[in-house]
């Protein structure tokens, strides 16, 4: 990619000026229309060009009305002459109430009637696709379903806490960690292990709540973050994805275990739990209906059987794969080891 | 107004009107990360369609979008970074300032409704929502803040003899990036962050990152009321002049002179209006702001922060170049 480049064509220094002024336009809508439904122009038109009798026209705080003039001079709406502001040419033709050439309803129209829609225009780009994608972005949606999902993963988490041995690992991260319920039991039950969370910003805040309430905050900490597109913290011994992976497609499940596999530690382990067929897939019939809803638009994603599940984490260079139940026909486990 | 009379139109007023759009644009296409796929490199519509992993109608409307804004440009049918979209909006360098740029949303809605906001009576207090913030709030607030206060605290640490002095306090310093710069261009500086509870809770985290914690501490506070600890002789008020009155800003000021050592200095780093331009226009924006979250502030002019500062007895008191079209650096010395 050679040298950053910090100069513009004209070798002038770049900086982040102007696309801090674009990310900032709507404040330009938000001023000129303000300025309209308050008939702004019409009072400079007619002569009140002191803020302070302007104010006495428009029954606003003349400190309200001195911020929005300030504001609109500097849009170059209004112009300082001799006597005070006054309307720019444009405004003085097309803002001012009384002329026939007025539009200012039409512009507070146009503006207003699909001002909203413009502040999400990724989602509208980009629908979402997953429950975890509208997750992502909604803090109402996230703290619903995070609650909802300790309360039903509380007990699993303690089953795995009992069965799974901890105790030869030192710092477990959980990726899709949810609301730390897996941490938390594992924590409680292991005194030495350190776990981190790995999930949404939005998820993460909540996780820190559970964490709290269960005193083992200076053992469980929270990551925010993205497990597709950001990078993993490093150091783990131990990785895993409870449930998450029943959401992607085999291309997709291949790439995260990969990425795991990178992050951590030579010599460290990985759980995987997931919704799970049986080899031949003729079952269970709870996996069975979960594969089946991959098929609709907004629920892509597919479930493995334990085999292929080893297929993959052995492309992805784990080593020694076990698969075995963990909630009877719902979900198994499998894990596996980074060879040292 | 001119003799020669230009044919006067509706185009300049339309456009305006569309500001929401432009932000709008440049929020989805950071969100997409779009730079980031771009710098990588995908550059036709069909390959930036997969990267981004939306449709190729959507991903052509994008493009189309945001070359109408200037981010991108086009050669034959590949699309490349505007250069400063290249430079502060992909992923990964250090100049990345997406968080930053993404922050702009929590907003958005309010400015719809300005007009509501104007009209409203209530009596502004001195922080106005500042007062109540969260330190949710203060983290993604400061998380986003960072990202470009860190480059104007580089510039303030190339620009400000400090080789001399022994410690600074930063009054409603954030971040703390400010500090963090200046105590990596001159080790042996202290350096204290004075801010609110929630926000000093945010700089000790951006400070243990760099492991400047034996150089730089924090002491929470509302430096509109609270005293000041003794002892600096560099004080610097940085990127919150707007959010206050002339009458509180001066109040500060001479707080700042009484606890500063005889021979400090005082840095107002604000955006301020630049005096006969009218503008900039980010801060003239930011004073209109003030309005939606009800408190005093105002937009100030440098030489009107030049008065303040002379008033609470401040002497050899300057204007500095500092950040074009957005910060303003005036100081004064303590005799």
């Amino acid at each position: 990619m050679g040298q950053p480049k910090t100069k513009d064509k004209e070798g002038k220094k770049l900086t982040v000026q102007r696309l801090n002024d674009m990310g900032f336009a709507y404040k330009q809508a938000g001023t000129l229309i303000a300025a309209i439904e308050l008939n702004l122009f019409t009072h400079v038109s007619e002569g009140g060009a002191q803020p302070n009798e302007i104010a006495n026209k428009m029954g606003i705080p003349a400190e309200s009305v001195d911020r929005l003039m300030m504001a609109c001079a500097a849009l170059g709406l209004l112009e300082k002459g001799d006597n005070g502001y006054m309307n720019a040419p444009d405004v003085e033709k097309y803002l001012v109430k009384t002329r026939h050439t007025y539009f200012g309803d039409y512009l507070v129209y146009q503006t207003k009637s699909e001002y909203d829609m413009w502040k999400d225009l990724a989602s509208l780009l980009k629908p979402p696709k997953r429950t975890y994608d509208a997750i992502a972005y909604d803090p109402e949606k996230a703290r619903e379903f995070t609650v909802a999902g300790y309360e039903a993963a509380i007990s699993s988490a303690h089953k795995l806490a009992k069965e799974f041995d901890f105790s030869r690992y030192s710092l477990w991260l959980d990726l899709g960690g949810g609301s730390g319920a897996f941490s938390i039991a594992a924590a409680l039950r292991h005194p030495k292990l350190k776990a981190i969370v790995f999930d949404f910003p939005n998820v993460v805040t909540v996780a820190e709540e559970f964490i709290a309430k269960a005193g083992v905050s200076d053992r469980v900490k929270t990551q925010p973050g993205n497990f597709v597109t950001d990078e993993f913290p490093r150091g783990a011994d131990l990785i895993s994805y409870i449930t998450p992976l029943q959401s992607y497609e085999k291309d997709e499940v291949k790439f995260l275990l990969k990425k795991a596999f990178d992050a951590i530690n030579p010599g460290g382990g990985i759980i995987v739990i997931d919704y799970m067929l049986n080899d031949d897939k003729t079952g269970p019939l709870d996996p069975i209906f979960h594969h089946l809803t991959g098929a609709t638009p907004n629920h892509p994603g597919r479930v493995n059987s334990g085999a292929e599940f080893c297929e993959y984490l052995g492309e992805a260079g784990f080593v020694d794969m076990e698969v075995s139940d963990f909630i009877t026909n719902v979900t198994g486990r499998v894990t596996a080891k980074k060879p040292e | 107004m001119n003799d020669t009379k230009a044919k006067v139109d509706t185009i300049r007023l339309q456009n305006l009107s569309y500001g929401h759009k432009q932000a709008g644009v440049l929020m989805a296409a950071v969100e997409l990360d779009l730079f980031t796929k771009i710098s990588e490199g995908a550059s036709t519509v069909s390959e930036i369609a997969e990267a981004l992993d939306v449709t190729p109608l959507n991903a052509e409307r994008l493009l189309v979008a945001c070359m109408g804004v200037g981010l991108l440009e086009k050669q034959g049918d590949r699309y490349q970074n505007a250069p400063d979209a290249e430079r502060f909006l992909v992923r990964g360098k250090k100049s990345y300032a997406g968080p930053w740029m993404l922050l702009q949303k929590r907003d958005f809605e309010k400015w719809r409704d300005m007009a509501d906001h104007l009209r409203s009576k209530e009596k502004p207090t001195i922080l106005g929502a500042y007062g109540s913030y969260t330190y949710e709030m203060a983290k993604e607030l400061h998380g986003a803040t960072y990202s470009v206060g860190l480059g104007a605290g580089m510039r303030f640490a190339r620009d400000v003899d400090m080789s001399q002095r022994s410690m600074i306090l930063d009054l409603g310093g954030g971040s703390g990036c400010y500090c963090i710069a200046a105590v990596q261009k001159y080790p042996h500086l202290k350096a204290i962050v004075f801010d609110l509870e929630s926000v000093c809770r945010v700089a000790q985290e951006f400070i243990a990152q760099w492991g400047m914690q034996d150089s730089i501490s924090t002491q929470p506070g509302d430096f509109t009321k609270d005293p000041f600890p003794p002892g600096a002789d560099v004080m610097i008020q940085a990127s919150n002049l707007p959010q206050y009155s002339p009458e509180r800003l001066t109040q500060v000021f001479r707080k700042g002179y009484e606890a500063l050592a005889p021979g400090g200095e005082y840095h107002l780093v604000g955006e301020a209006l630049v005096d006969g331009a009218n503008g900039p226009l980010g801060p003239s924006l930011w004073g209109i702001a003030e309005v939606i979250y009800g408190s005093e502030g105002r937009s100030h002019s440098e030489e009107d922060v030049k008065g303040y500062l002379e008033e609470a007895g401040f002497v050899d008191v300057k204007i500095n170049p500092f950040i074009p079209g957005s910060l303003s650096r005036i100081t004064g010395k303590k005799t």
